[in-house]
């Protein structure tokens, strides 16, 4: 069901492009968080390496799915929520059928080999992460609202992932955000990031203002054990620091629970994660320490400057090296 | 009158805004569904509640359709990089986040407070007439 069959003209070329060469007025080819990241690498923070397929790839999808009638229903303006769900499981359903060109999905194979290169372990896999037009800006955040798949290793699984990201513009709870927010769905286009999946041992969330009390004087880091998916999908109740901006001091800590854990699922459930339970002793303690708390906040401070804009930030330390994942203005000062 | 209020729970609050309703328990889309049928029904009559949410997942971004007729929201797991507090924060309502609970009882149907408390802490109170 790949090819074209309705004789309209031919697709434009769909060129993936490497996180590092994307520009930031390349929004609407792109996505906001993949404009974001790219300005991160600029600026000289590491990122996880990876590449992005364009929003052209999404218009390709669409124009597939064209004459599905749920997908007519879905960009109509319609408050009738019931409505807007029913159409949006049919077409989920439908629109699972097609599969991702064979030019496409070869170039992203060859994406993929150029990434890893020499350096391709049987443990190499990859985060596939949602950027939608609409995402990750001044005015919304759009947050958790996509899909996003971790640990994703064998390539069949990331093309299915792929378009899993695409379709997920149409998932309940994307679609009842737009709604709510007002944002007519036919102008969200969506890019896919494909990116080596970094395996943190502690992860989290730095706001570089304090977002709960509107102070510009503080950063807000909150922290676990893990992949930083426990956090921002609210499993556990992490650590959770206030940091004084000038000059640096810890002003507030907060145990969290931090029940569970996020980590790589056991080789025969590939291409997933899994929430193990953390050991008592990790849960009694400070997953960061004063010296990580302060590089974080130089770090925060950083990519505020250079953003021009209070950010939220998530992060990973692995093997005691920060690698910063995203950032995104916050919405809401 | 005199009004009387019950510390009932404790977590981080998302945003630094008191909020008082009745709490209503979210367990499922379902639950959003009725829930935005009933401020409809109660629109159109001019008697709209005011209502404060519980909900135990703070992944659940499924409550935006309500987010805007909500005063706040109570969540029993989750902090403020949760994508939860996140939204709400763009409804411009309080989230009480990784909420622990103290209440031997059911707080469904009860009419409650949210107040923020030093630093990025909160509370919920329970309000008693």
């Amino acid at each position: 069901m790949g090819s074209n069959s309705s004789g309209a003209k031919p697709r434009e070329t769909i060129l993936i492009r490497s996180l590092q060469d994307i520009r930031p007025e390349e929004l609407q080819d792109f996505g906001g968080k993949a404009i974001n990241l790219a300005r991160l690498h600029q600026l000289g923070l590491p990122i996880p390496r990876g590449f992005v397929i364009p929003t052209k790839g999404f218009n390709w999808f669409l124009t597939q799915c064209q004459h599905l009638d749920a997908l007519k229903v879905l960009h109509q303006e319609n408050n009738d929520i019931e409505l807007i769900l029913e159409a949006a499981e049919t077409f989920y359903n439908a629109a699972s059928e097609f599969e991702i060109p064979t030019d496409v999905a070869q170039n992203i194979t060859q994406e993929l080999d150029q990434l890893h290169g020499n350096q391709a372990t049987p443990q190499s896999s990859y985060a596939i992460r949602s950027s939608a037009t609409i995402e990750d800006t001044a005015q919304l955040s759009f947050a958790g609202q996509a899909d996003t798949f971790l640990c994703v290793s064998d390539k069949p699984s990331i093309l299915e992932a792929i378009k899993r990201t695409w379709l997920s513009i149409y998932s309940p709870r994307s679609l009842l955000y737009l709604q709510g927010k007002g944002i007519a769905l036919q102008k969200v286009r969506m890019g896919v990031i494909v990116q080596e999946m970094v395996l943190g041992d502690i992860s989290g969330v730095m706001f570089t203002a304090n977002a709960s009390t509107g102070d510009k004087n503080q950063l807000v880091i909150d922290a676990t054990w893990g992949l930083g998916e426990s956090i921002v999908s609210g499993r556990v109740t992490p650590d959770n620091f206030i940091i004084q901006k000038e000059p640096l001091a810890v002003l507030h800590r907060y145990l969290g629970t931090k029940a569970v854990y996020s980590t790589p699922a056991p080789r025969d459930q590939p291409n997933c994660t899994v929430f193990l339970d953390t050991p008592e002793e990790k849960r009694r303690t400070y997953c960061l320490t004063d010296a990580q708390l302060f590089e974080l906040a130089r770090l925060g401070l950083q990519i505020e400057k250079y953003f021009g804009a209070p950010q939220d930030i998530e992060w990973t330390y692995q093997n005691g090296r920060i690698v910063v994942l995203q950032t995104r203005p916050i919405t809401t000062l | 009158m005199t009004f009387e209020m019950k510390l009932v729970g404790e977590g981080l609050i998302s945003l630094n805004k008191s909020a008082e309703g009745v709490l209503r328990e979210i367990k499922s889309i379902q639950d959003v569904l009725t829930l935005l049928k009933e401020f409809k029904t109660s629109e159109e009559k001019g008697t709209v509640e005011e209502t404060i949410v519980l909900v135990e997942d703070a992944g659940t971004t499924t409550l935006a359709p309500v987010l805007s007729r909500l005063k706040g929201v109570v969540c029993t797991s989750g902090a403020l990089g949760s994508h939860l507090a996140i939204v709400t924060r763009e409804f411009g309502i309080p989230a009480l986040m990784g909420t622990n609970l103290d209440f031997d009882g059911d707080l469904a149907n009860q009419r409650v407070r949210i107040e923020p408390r030093e630093g990025t802490t909160g509370v919920l109170l329970l309000t008693e007439i």
